[in-house]
């Protein structure tokens, strides 16, 4: 679906990219990470020309973006950034209109994609449409510009830190969000992040950069349980085992037993079971339909997810 | 169109270098009210004008490269035009007018023309200099003296604004001084009354509006109003004695002082207003926290953070005053504006420009010098 | 709707005021003559409101004019072509408005000639500065990330502007505006001394002949006017303005 080679880019003699090789499936929700100044965000906006390469072939649907007009490339790519940056002066329905607009859809098919893509995002249309984005919260605001990136239907999206500018909390809430809606939607998702937790939770593939470079692209697990060098490895840390937990539901993990005690939670993560566990000191705690325990988490860490390949 | 790197450099230098060819350079007269012989500049100056040209075809030709480098030449080449020109003109007008007092030498519009267009050129090369800033303010020195030791030697003896200055030289100083007096002097007694005003302002909230509102309003009655409308208050008040003794009367300095003084009120006023109120309130917080009183944090704290705002209203009112004060031509009160309205008048450009040359100077450097003074003092409360 | 716009208000009620003292000018001159002494106790020579609507005409089509180049220059300036001339435009604008408006009059008149044509040309250029300078401020402090999700939308320039920079600017636009007609209309009082008429004729003839009527008589009208404009303006930039 999309596909680098051999692409770099230098600023002024600073090689911000490197040569750099990455081939992005369709429907793959893919990750950028590592550190301030790998290159991650550089990558990801060659790849809707918000700069020029230097050096190298970006491919989008198979075809080289030096082949189509800048403006229409981006058109069909849905692009988030940390700011946003919705449009102050236009009500939230007109916002996430733009693009449809531009494209002259007619209104009746604007008008019904706008408050899909509301409740897509958990807002009610009713309340929302009207209102402009300064009475918007911050989270809120997240939403609107991830509903304004999916408004005219791009089979593509590139996010730059969308969630970085929220609190912790509501962070963890959007990223769930958002993990649902690309369940249903299945697009083509880049995302940038320097944030471990972040990316451990939604990448279906990690791509981890330095200093322009690309060091290792592999699934989550893989990543940590076979980390490709010292620098990965102290990347993640010990906390990169415990984070992959939290990709998984562990009503998938449980067993027909029962148990005493207070019932987790029916969305609660592997994680989230685990810490439980280790609260109330005991092996084993009630869920709805049967029980989780210490075993069967460790097991599911063991088996890692090598069935999801 | 890729290749053309410095457009706006090369625009500037076609138009000069074309209306060198195409429009009259000057006009010569035999004395003050006749017309006039229209020439180009090289009728004028002959083939010497050939140096110029090729200065205008060496900076079209560098507006193939980038800036960097090549700022410091073309800064200096612009300079050198410049004054080169200046001086070729001026060679060539004492020839033509050899000795007689009324022949003169009138700039015409390919001259100001090119003067445009290199001060254009001169002020973007000069920004591009960057670490060889100096240079380019040794280039700018090097002009000024240049000119200066041009007119010392009475090289620019034939030019007709010279003329008239030699003429009327005595009114010129006396009518500077008279100009300066009313600009500066009503800036200084705006500042005394509005700084107090405004922080007035400030202190009750009650107040802002009972004294911007009529200070706005004050600002909207067009100058030449509020001048004509102060004429008769002060005549009936110049008829009392103290006031008549300090010159106070309905021709004079008076009403454009009077008229002056009330145009700075508002923008200085407004300016203490939001300077005062821009202060971070827990910055105040802070210092009433460490002991100080309420003088020591206004004298201490308040007033110079509040000042650079302080400081560019008065710059907005002194640029306002050093164009307004021209208006006292017109009412009796001197000033360079005499030499304006009586320039037009008589239909002589040279008095319009003897009068509006200083004004536009004056006005540029104080611009420049309180831009400067406010720029350092930000830098220090950073 | 408790606080019922004051400006609108303050300005219907100043224009009324306008229309009667230009509508019963001769009463308006009566109450003047009680008030002071005057040489000419029938007044000025032409109608009232036949000099307040030069007066108009000259400040209307100068401004226009100047709205439109000014709009056209400041727009230009920040497109990705004219970028480059922006710091010269921005110091030629810089270097007029160090002339005072006298001063701008009196060096056009003596190529264009006197009356109204000069006038009209010099009111222009005059009024044009305040209009570039808000037009390029304006869409220069739009915020970078807002263009940056425009351009990552993929609008063209063209729609950038129409949907995006022009809209968020029209805040400063309007007040470059309003501060172009009022100093305009203050500037054309000066056009009288040049022969192109208006008000300013009562004020310069007042002025000669230390008439306070004749000075008054064109003073209070034309205050009145541009207060109204002043007004009328920042209700209209009042209800554009965005968070």
């Amino acid at each position: 679906m999309i596909k680098l080679s051999n692409v770099s880019k230098s600023y002024d003699g600073h090689e911000a990219v490197k040569n750099i090789s990455l081939h992005v499936k369709k429907g793959e929700f893919i990750i950028l990470l590592g550190p301030s100044g790998c290159g991650k965000s550089t990558t990801l906006r060659l790849i809707n020309k918000m700069i020029e390469r230097s050096s190298g072939e970006i491919f989008v649907q198979d075809e080289n973006i030096d082949s189509i007009k800048e403006e229409t490339l981006r058109k069909n790519i849905g692009y988030v950034i940390q700011s946003i940056g919705l449009f102050p002066h236009m009500t939230v329905a007109m916002n996430i209109a733009t693009v449809p607009l531009l494209k002259k859809w007619d209104k009746k098919r604007i008008e019904e994609r706008t408050k899909e893509m509301l409740g897509l995002v958990g807002l009610s249309p009713e309340m929302y449409l009207k209102k402009y984005p300064h009475e918007l919260s911050g989270g809120e605001a997240q939403r609107i510009g991830v509903a304004r990136a999916l408004a005219s239907e791009p089979d593509i999206l590139l996010m730059d830190e969308p969630f970085g500018a929220v609190d912790p909390i509501n962070r963890v809430r959007l990223q769930k969000e958002f993990k649902e809606i690309q369940k249903k939607l299945h697009k083509t998702v880049i995302f940038v992040t320097h944030d471990v937790e972040e990316a451990l939770f939604l990448g279906d593939r990690i791509c981890i950069m330095r200093e322009g470079e690309i060091i290792q692209v592999d699934t989550p697990s893989e990543i940590v349980l076979n980390p490709k060098d010292e620098f990965i490895r102290d990347f993640f840390r010990g906390e990169g085992a415990l984070s992959l937990l939290g990709r998984y539901n562990a009503k998938d993990f449980i067993e027909e037993i029962p148990a005493t005690g207070e019932l987790l939670a029916e969305n609660a993560t592997l994680k989230e079971a685990l810490s439980e566990i280790i609260l109330r000191q005991s092996e084993r705690i009630p869920m709805k339909g049967g029980s989780i325990s210490l075993e069967a988490i460790m097991e599911a860490t063991w088996r890692g997810d090598h069935e999801k390949d | 169109m890729g290749r053309i790197k410095d457009k706006p450099l090369l625009l500037f230098s076609l138009v000069g270098l074309l209306s060198n060819f195409l429009l009259p350079l000057v006009e010569v007269k035999q004395n003050r009210i006749s017309n006039g012989i229209r020439m180009s500049a090289f009728e004028f100056i002959g083939l010497s004008e050939l140096i110029i040209t090729i200065f205008w075809i060496i900076l079209i030709f560098l507006s193939f490269y980038h800036h960097g480098k090549k700022s410091l030449f073309v800064f200096y080449i612009g300079a050198i035009s410049m004054v080169f020109q200046i001086l070729l003109i001026g060679i060539r007008g004492n020839e033509v007018v050899s000795g007689s007092l009324s022949m003169r030498v009138t700039f015409a519009a390919s001259f100001y023309i090119s003067m445009l267009m290199l001060y254009l050129i001169l002020a973007e090369s000069f920004d591009a200099l960057k670490s060889r800033k100096p240079m380019g303010i040794l280039g700018i020195a090097l002009i000024a003296l240049s000119l200066f030791f041009g007119f010392r030697t009475g090289l620019f003896s034939s030019f007709s604004i010279f003329k008239e200055f030699e003429v009327k030289k005595d009114q010129f100083f006396i009518s500077l001084w008279t100009h300066s007096f009313l600009s500066f002097g009503s800036v200084l007694a705006g500042t005394l009354i509005a700084i107090p005003l405004g922080y007035l302002s400030y202190m009750r909230k009650k107040l802002e509006n009972a004294v911007m509102v009529p200070l706005s309003i004050l600002e909207t009655i067009p100058s030449l109003s509020l001048f004509a409308i102060l004429l008769v208050p002060l005549a009936n008040l110049g008829k009392l004695s103290f006031f008549k003794s300090i010159g106070v009367s309905g021709i004079g300095w008076a009403p454009a002082f009077v008229a002056l003084t009330l145009y700075t009120l508002l923008p200085i006023g407004r300016n203490t207003l939001v300077g005062f109120s821009s202060v971070d309130k827990n910055i105040i917080e802070a210092a009433k926290g460490m002991g100080m009183n309420k003088k020591e944090i206004l004298f201490k704290i308040e007033f110079p953070l509040a000042f650079p705002l302080i400081l560019t209203g008065i710059r907005i009112a002194l640029v306002q005053t050093i164009g307004g004060a021209v208006l006292a031509g017109l009412v009796g009160g001197g000033g360079l504006g005499s030499f304006v309205f009586l320039g037009l008048a008589e239909a002589s450009p040279d008095l319009i420009l003897l009068g509006v040359i200083p004004i536009v100077a004056i006005t540029l450097l104080m611009d420049g010098l309180l831009k400067a003074a406010y720029k350092m003092l930000r830098r220090n409360v950073e | 709707m408790k606080k019922i716009n004051k400006t609108l208000l303050s300005s219907i009620i100043l224009s009324i005021i306008l229309i009667l003292l230009l509508l019963y000018s001769k009463g308006f001159e009566g109450v003047l003559n009680q008030l002071f002494s005057t040489k000419f106790p029938s007044g000025s020579r032409t109608a009232l409101h036949v000099l307040f609507l030069e007066h108009l005409r000259m400040v209307v089509i100068s401004s226009i004019i100047a709205i439109v180049t000014g709009f056209v220059l400041g727009v230009f300036v920040t497109t990705k072509f004219g970028l480059v001339f922006k710091d010269s435009l921005l110091k030629l604008v810089n270097l007029g408005q160090a002339f005072p408006s006298a001063a701008l009059l009196a060096l056009v008149i003596p190529i264009v000639g006197y009356g109204i044509e000069g006038a009209l040309f010099a009111l222009s250029i005059y009024s044009l500065m305040p209009i570039v300078y808000n037009v390029v401020t304006g869409i220069e402090e739009v915020p970078k990330d807002i263009l940056e999700a425009a351009k990552g939308m993929g609008m063209t320039e063209r729609e950038t502007y129409m949907k995006v920079k022009l809209p968020l600017a029209m805040n400063a636009i309007l007040g470059g505006i309003r501060t172009s007609v009022v100093i305009n209309i203050s500037a054309a009082t000066l056009a009288a001394a040049a022969g192109a008429g208006g008000l300013g004729v009562l004020v310069v003839n007042g002025v000669k002949t230390f008439d306070m009527v004749l000075i008054l008589e064109g003073s209070i009208p034309v205050t009145l006017l541009a207060i109204i404009a002043e007004l009328v303006l920042k209700d209209a930039q009042r209800r554009i303005i965005f968070e």
